[in-house]
């Protein structure tokens, strides 16, 4: 029978007849998928989902998983980490489903929801991950299945010999700055030149001689990153006892100098069966990361003007808002550096997990999950007497601290039964509690003597915080899957879950779901098909909100609604007892498909995600005290296509190559929105604007409106360089509803211009293996999607900013000097005021690419069993090789931001080229 | 077998009952607990109110000050509040939108308060309702002149803005009524700042509500309604007198002298007996950062921490000036007017002696000018000189200078821009550090309160105000002697020997006008004064603003637009401010 993720229950799969006769037919299909909670034959499934084995991930140097999916799936949208070292990634899949709750998909771990994230997990621990996307085999996971499931599953040991690994990482890495180039002195001296009222420059500095000043701000920050992934595990076992130990240590130096990141971990698995019918899964897994920051400044890599040295002519270090620098303005950075400014921080991880299996008879098991999960994280920041930060409090010194306990348990009876020979029934009952608890703490004290670095060395408190945060879910559910002659299949689902978070605390979650294994039929003569299975699927799953408790009446009482130091209450919340989940409902068919022998493969899928109860914290007038309650209010509709296809071109004894590629279209589109009343009293959805979700003020905003994608800009359309004066232009619409230009951006009206998310993106591989030598790459791409490029609006400004240094023309660009030029750059002057800067179309670019992610050439050493050695590999990899892109920003695929995907580009941590060299023996 | 199982089923079900989802907010107190014991909890309740008046009065000040003629921006700003500089007035102003529903906020909160308890239990809980009615009375008066149009332009058919005291039992069924007229919510103020002066018997004060608060509000607000100087309202000039006259003669408050008003900002409020009532801030409210982003880090950089990137404007500091120069110089500090101890110019002594003057770059716009100069052996000075760039050669141009008032360091200047050759004068001063290509005029008076930082408690009401409206209104009502004895108490204050020898028609409303600018400034009253008399605003001064504009108070712009969310999210009409001229009503 099987068990979650457990390779050996393959064994007792094959004792039933039926699977007898599928072995026979066809390996690959007999493959078990963990779903999580159940465990199925690749064949019986339903449902869209994709599986990626462990070999396929580790193309990206990270230690941080999610990064790892990025272009590998279809159907998942991943925006990567940037380039600074332990930087996480943001998944999306199939399209935003929420307008103010998280749209990540939940992380199961072995069988453990562990949140929304895989923490810190070492990716060299994971067997394989199984994305689950369809409601067919997410519906089962019921209020936590909107966003889809991302399953794990770890390395378990197995029973035979015992199996020792080791494998090393060595890598560095350097910043590349896309298509972006900064001006050095002379640049800019020639651009201020070129101002047209460049007489009105009058700072002291402003002279011939200015042209030659020249420093070098991104060469004082940067320098080559280096990384070193070193993973050691010991695996084996018997038929009664197996396990598998790991030990992994992850360290890397940023590009940008000054911050290092580390992580160790280690991860101890045991299977034990003491009787035929018990068998028991103690697991546990550890993980310290550390983070030392005393990071070069990124900002000032791009901002400061290339005529201001940090140094004096004797190599001294200038003070901060120096009189001698262009912009007196600026602090020198260096000077908290010098003064040991810094910040760390810890985090530790430990999961333990107690699980059991009784199979009671041939047909009828019970399955217990139970799982404790730990987190603290810590940091601590010192902050010198002398330094900018600390010079009117004498220095601070600021520790936080912060645990996360996750409880979990699931107590699951499963029955199989095969009647008839035909008729094949596998069912699932189950019962599941968890609980989450955050306690954070916070204290800072200023006043010290500089270099001792704890709270009771400070002469003052400062500030002290803290905080509790809760929630818990109960549910019951059951699932089952018919499945009649090998050829028909049948499931369906309930979940009946309980939230803390919600006011109609239980809701029910449903699915049902059928797959038709084509090739199965008597009438079905192709020999060249050798499998070939249609699947559809409708159902509910949920979405919880963010909020904890949003169900409550309540007052606020803090630091904030204090006064005179006395204690004080606030309205804070005005609470929705009928609050309930976001709730998505998905029509999804699809196409599993294999052709000569597996040769080529194909997978189709369409989806309609229709998700309702949107929540949304709907204005409600200030007058009353507070200024929105939060609703379950609106409806967003997901639709989307996705294909994968994967072939062996060659396939001989010597020679391998494969190529794999997929390819998803999603598009979403809001369907319904709160109603405002009108002036007559009649009551109508209208448009709301929102941010972009930069937290920028002057930045592009967003529109809210039914029948667009919910990521739609909302912003002024620009309109070009007047030929004649250089003005920059912008779109209005006059008295008669015509659209002209005008050069007053107060004028200028905002126009519905594009959205973020790509039309379609995807990526490819190919893999090449002649003999022991192998060659992998692996490409991405996006297409259609809508970059907001905020960076521009100081670093291309036309003159407007002279606070910082400014970007470089790019291809194609060209700046109005004359009457009569076209130009795509607007007159430059000196502390520009015409406003062509500011947040409009001219900065919305396309975020077009296609880009070379990795890059690996592989040899494995086959022939030296003689010294021990079962198999030793040694590769060398590169990553982030090359970006095909018109985008003029650092880099078109924008990093994560908080877990969340980002339309708009700030200033950024560049991107990263890495080239490594790994080693991987196993004895 | 079937007993294992029975008893794993049973277990599992035990299991599941005795797990619970419920979860209970640790941060925050459930509205019922509030409610249900209102008088344990009125202290909180109080405080609460109290505590909103702190995040409304960030915006509050940069609505009133920004607005006016004391301070310029150092260059254009992506910020909100530029917009208020800048007169390019829009609905969508997230600081706009703060103020609104900040204020209302308040409002709510003290009106809940008065609807949980009757008058009559006792003096404290009857003082706390005077407290609510202080709080709820000076929150709409505020308002009002922010988005309402000043009084003396039709006050029956302009709008203020809506009445809603309080936070009704059903939020998601609710009908309000479109703004009250600004005559209407002249009413509401004056009736809850009445009520307030009847029931305020404790004086907790300056950081609390009080008989003197309520009454230094109504004053003001009668000053408001009291019409221009040339059509003066002689009823509401007369209650802003008897008003002021109750606050001055109650002998709780008294003017500091000369040499604490140059301190004033650094007192404490307890220990300020000119404070009537501020919004109290105390040190531990901050940390970190949290000075960059008030309003004292916008006018200066104080031990690291400010933005100082707004600076007092050439007019105020001509203003200062008037009497006598004001000179910062460390070796020759002398001060002529006490207020303008409030500024404090950013000197780089080590680029030595300049003269700083300001000139005409282009028809609409002026700019300041430093350049080095060279003294005579005599120690007078007689040259500037300044290093241009001619193609590719530096060459080093020589000034002349004249002494207009060598015993103050003035000194003309002849100095020739794509304008044309202009002379002007300009003071004998030390290089004062450039922020762009503006002197650093650093204000001090929302800074350093009790510490060196921006710790400040905003003012609301201090007694050189009150003489300052009696002042106003008696010139209103005609009574110049007694306008003059108040104005010359305030003025003589800071300008020694100072004091105006007469005071008449022709010269009363300048002379007031001026002195409440120079007295009240970064109080955020100005923009208001300049209108509700029937002013104009004129800010031909160097900053980014447009500096030939010239903006009459029957311009739709002096007052504020309703947010736009605010106008979405109201459950009935919620009239806006007019978008053009056009719009406005006068009469």
């Amino acid at each position: 029978m099987s068990f979650i993720g457990y390779a050996n229950s393959i064994v007792e799969w094959t004792g039933e007849p039926l699977t007898i006769k599928m072995t026979e037919a066809d390996t690959k299909l007999n493959e078990v998928v963990v779903l999580g909670y159940t465990v199925q034959t690749k064949e019986s499934l339903t449902g869209a989902l994709t599986s990626i084995k462990n070999e396929k991930l580790k193309d990206v140097t990270t230690p941080n998983l999610a990064n790892m999916l990025n272009g590998k799936v279809s159907g998942v949208y991943v925006a990567p980490g940037s380039g600074q070292p332990g930087s996480g990634a943001a998944v999306v899949i199939r399209g935003q489903a929420s307008l103010s709750g998280s749209t990540a998909p939940i992380w199961v771990i072995d069988g453990v929801i562990v949140g929304t994230g895989a923490g810190d997990l070492n990716p060299d621990d994971v067997e394989s991950m199984t994305i689950l996307k369809d409601v067919a085999s997410t519906a089962i996971y019921g209020s936590d299945g909107a966003n889809g499931v991302v399953v794990v599953t770890t390395k378990k040991g197995k029973s035979g010999a015992m199996k020792a690994s080791a494998s090393i990482k060595l890598g560095t890495s350097n910043l590349t700055n896309g298509n972006l180039e900064i001006m050095n002195g002379a640049e800019l001296y020639d651009y201020y030149a070129s101002f047209q009222n460049a007489d009105a420059i009058r700072f002291t500095r402003w002279t011939p001689e200015l042209r030659n000043d020249n420093f070098d701000w991104w060469k004082l920050a940067t320098h080559t990153g280096f990384t070193q992934d070193y993973h050691l595990s010991i695996s084996g076992g018997t038929d009664k006892l197996s396990s598998y130990f790991s030990l992994g240590y992850y360290d890397e130096d940023g590009a940008v100098k000054g911050y290092k990141f580390q992580k160790y971990s280690f991860r101890a698995t045991t299977d034990y069966k003491p009787f035929k019918f018990l068998s028991i899964r103690p697991t546990l897994y550890g993980s310290r990361r550390d983070i030392t920051d005393r990071q070069y400044s990124v900002s000032a890599m791009y901002s400061m003007l290339p005529w201001d040295s940090p140094y004096d002519e004797d190599g001294n270090l200038v003070p901060n808002r120096y009189s001698g620098w262009v912009n007196s303005q600026s602090n020198n950075y260096l000077n908290d550096l010098a003064l040991g400014n810094k910040g760390t921080s810890i985090n530790y991880e430990f999961n333990g997990n107690f699980d059991f299996d009784v199979q009671f008879t041939s047909w009828l098991k019970w399955q217990s999950v139970n799982s404790f999960r730990f987190n603290q994280y810590k940091t601590h920041s010192y902050t010198d007497p002398r330094s900018v930060g600390g010079q009117n409090v004498d220095g601070r010194i600021y520790e936080w601290s912060s645990d996360v306990v996750r409880k979990s348990t699931n107590q699951k009876l499963f029955f199989n039964k095969t009647f008839a020979r035909k008729h094949r029934l596998d069912g699932m009952l189950a019962y599941e509690y968890k609980d989450y608890k955050y306690n954070y703490m916070s204290a800072q004290g200023t006043g010290f003597i500089p270099g001792l670095e704890v709270l009771d060395i400070t002469a003052q408190p400062e500030k002290v915080a803290g905080g509790i945060s809760e929630w818990a879910v109960e549910s019951y559910f059951t699932k089952w899957n018919y499945m009649y002659d090998s050829r028909y299949l049948l499931e369906a689902g309930f979940r009946r879950d309980g939230a803390s978070n919600l006011g109609k605390k239980w809701g029910n979650l449903w699915s049902v779901s059928g797959g038709w294994i084509i090739n199965r039929e008597s009438w079905f003569t192709a020999p060249w098909v050798t499998f070939l299975k249609l699947r559809a699927s409708y159902g509910s799953v949920g979405n919880r909100p963010d909020q904890l408790y949003p169900q409550y009446d309540l007052y606020r009482s803090s630091i904030s609604t204090s006064y005179n130091g006395v204690p004080g209450a606030l309205i804070s919340q005005i609470g929705n007892p009928d609050l309930t989940w976001e709730r998505t409902f998905t029509t999804g068919v699809g196409i599993d498909a294999n052709f000569f022998n597996d040769r080529l493969r194909l997978n189709v899928d369409w989806y309609n995600k229709a998700t309702d109860n949107v929540i949304y914290a709907v204005p409600v007038t200030g007058l009353v005290g507070v200024t929105s309650i939060y609703r379950n209010i609106g409806k967003m509709r997901n639709r989307g296509f996705e294909v994968s296809i994967g072939g062996d071109i060659i396939a001989t004894r010597d020679w391998l190559w494969s190529i794999d590629a997929n390819f998803t279209t999603n598009k979403n589109e809001l369907r319904d929105l709160y109603a405002q009343k009108n002036a007559d009293g009649t009551y109508e959805v209208k448009p709301v604007i929102i941010g972009d979700g930069s937290g920028i003020a002057g930045s592009a905003n967003r529109i809210l409106e039914v029948g667009r994608p919910v990521d739609t800009y909302y912003i002024k359309e620009w309109a070009g360089v007047n030929p004649e004066t250089g003005a920059p232009m912008w779109y209005m619409d006059d008295e008669n509803g015509n659209k002209v230009t005008t050069e007053d951006y107060a004028k200028a009206k905002d126009y519905k211009i594009g959205n973020v998310a790509p039309d379609f993106y995807g990526g490819f591989s190919t893999s090449l293996r002649w003999k022991q030598l192998d060659l992998n790459a692996n490409f991405g791409f996006s297409v259609g999607g809508k970059i907001f490029n905020y960076s521009r609006i100081e670093y291309d400004s036309d003159g407007a900013y002279t606070d910082r240094n400014q970007m470089k023309l790019q291809k194609g660009w060209s700046r109005w000097e004359k009457p009569g030029d076209i130009a795509t750059h607007p007159v430059a002057k000196y502390n520009n005021q015409d406003h062509g800067n500011y947040a409009s179309s001219r900065f919305l670019e396309n975020g077009d690419f296609l880009k070379l992610r990795s890059l690996s050439v592989g040899y494995s050493f086959d022939q030296l069993k003689k010294y021990g050695i079962s198999n030793l590999r040694v590769s060398l990899s590169g990553e982030n090789i090359f970006t095909v892109t018109k985008y003029s920003g650092v880099d078109p695929e924008l990093p994560a931001s908080d877990g969340k995907v980002m339309g708009t580009a700030t200033a950024v941590y560049p991107s990263v080229r890495r080239f490594s060299l790994g080693i991987n023996i196993t004895l | 077998m079937k007993k294992i199982l029975t008893a794993i089923i049973a277990s599992a079900a035990l299991l599941a009952t005795s797990c619970d989802v419920d979860r209970l907010p640790y941060g925050s107190i459930s509205a019922e607990q509030v409610t249900a014991d209102p008088e344990a909890s009125l202290d909180a309740l109080m405080n609460g109110v109290y505590a909103q008046l702190k995040t409304w009065s960030d915006p509050m000040h940069r609505c009133g000050e920004y607005a006016g003629d004391n301070m310029m921006i150092r260059g254009n700003s992506t910020d909100a509040f530029f917009e208020f500089i800048s007169f390019s007035r829009t609905p969508n102003n997230y600081r706009l939108q703060s103020f609104w529903d900040s204020g209302y906020k308040g409002i709510a909160q003290a009106s809940n308060i008065i609807a949980m308890f009757n008058e009559g239990k006792s003096v404290e809980i009857d003082n706390a309702l005077g407290e609510c009615y202080y709080i709820r009375g000076m929150l709409y008066f505020y308002f009002v002149r922010a988005y309402g149009r000043p009084y003396y332009q039709a006050p029956e058919k302009n709008l203020g803005v809506p009445i809603v005291n309080g936070t009704p039992e059903n939020v998601n069924d609710i009908a309000f009524d479109d703004r009250a007229t600004v005559e209407q919510t002249y009413q509401q103020i004056v009736s809850d700042l009445k009520k307030a002066e009847d029931l305020l018997t404790i004086d907790k004060g300056p950081a609390y509500a009080s008989k003197g608060a309520a009454q230094a509000m109504l004053s003001r607000v009668y000053l408001y309604m009291s019409g221009t100087y040339e059509q003066p309202n002689t009823q509401y000039a007369q209650l802003a007198v008897d008003y002021a006259d109750k606050v001055i003669n109650s002998g709780d408050y008294s003017l500091v002298s000369r040499n604490e008003l140059m301190v004033y900002p650094t007192i404490v409020p307890e220990n300020n007996p000119e404070a009537i009532f501020v919004v109290k801030r105390i040190a531990s409210e901050f940390s970190g950062y949290d000075h960059y982003y008030g309003v004292g880090g916008m006018y200066a950089n104080i031990g690291g921490m400010g933005w100082g990137e707004m600076f007092a404007s050439a007019k105020y500091i001509d203003l200062l000036n008037e009497t006598g120069r004001n000179d910062w110089r460390e070796e020759s500090y002398y001060l002529s007017d006490a207020r303008a101890a409030f500024i404090e110019p950013q000197y780089d002594y080590s680029k030595g002696e300049v003269i700083r003057f300001i000139i005409w770059d282009n028809a609409t716009t002026q700019n300041y000018v430093q350049l080095n100069i060279t003294r005579d052996a005599a120690g007078v000075p007689v040259s500037a000189k300044e290093t241009v760039t001619v193609g590719e050669n530096k060459e080093t141009k020589i000034y002349p200078l004249t002494a207009v008032d060598a015993d103050q360091d003035i000194y003309s200047i002849t100095y020739t821009t794509d304008y044309g050759t202009q002379t002007v004068n300009g003071f004998i001063d030390y290089y004062i550090n450039l922020n762009r290509v503006y002197p650093e005029f650093y204000i001090t008076k929302c800074s350093r309160e009790g510490e060196d930082s921006h710790l400040h408690s905003p003012v609301i009401s201090r007694l050189a105000e009150i003489y300052l409206n009696r002042a106003e209104a008696n010139a209103k009502l005609g009574k110049y002697s007694a306008a003059l004895i108040d104005l010359n108490i305030i003025r003589g204050r800071a300008i020694i020997g100072g004091e105006y020898s007469s005071l008449d028609a022709s010269n009363a409303a300048e002379r007031i006008d001026k002195e409440r600018t120079l007295e009240l400034a970064y109080q955020a009253e100005r923009s208001y004064d300049v209108f509700r008399n029937g002013g104009t605003l004129t800010r031909h001064y160097p900053g980014p603003h447009k500096q030939a504009e010239e903006i009459p108070a029957t311009e739709y712009r002096v007052v504020y637009y309703i947010p736009q969310n605010a106008i979405n999210a109201y459950p009935g009409t919620l009239t806006q401010n007019p978008t053009s001229n056009s719009g406005v009503i006068l009469h």
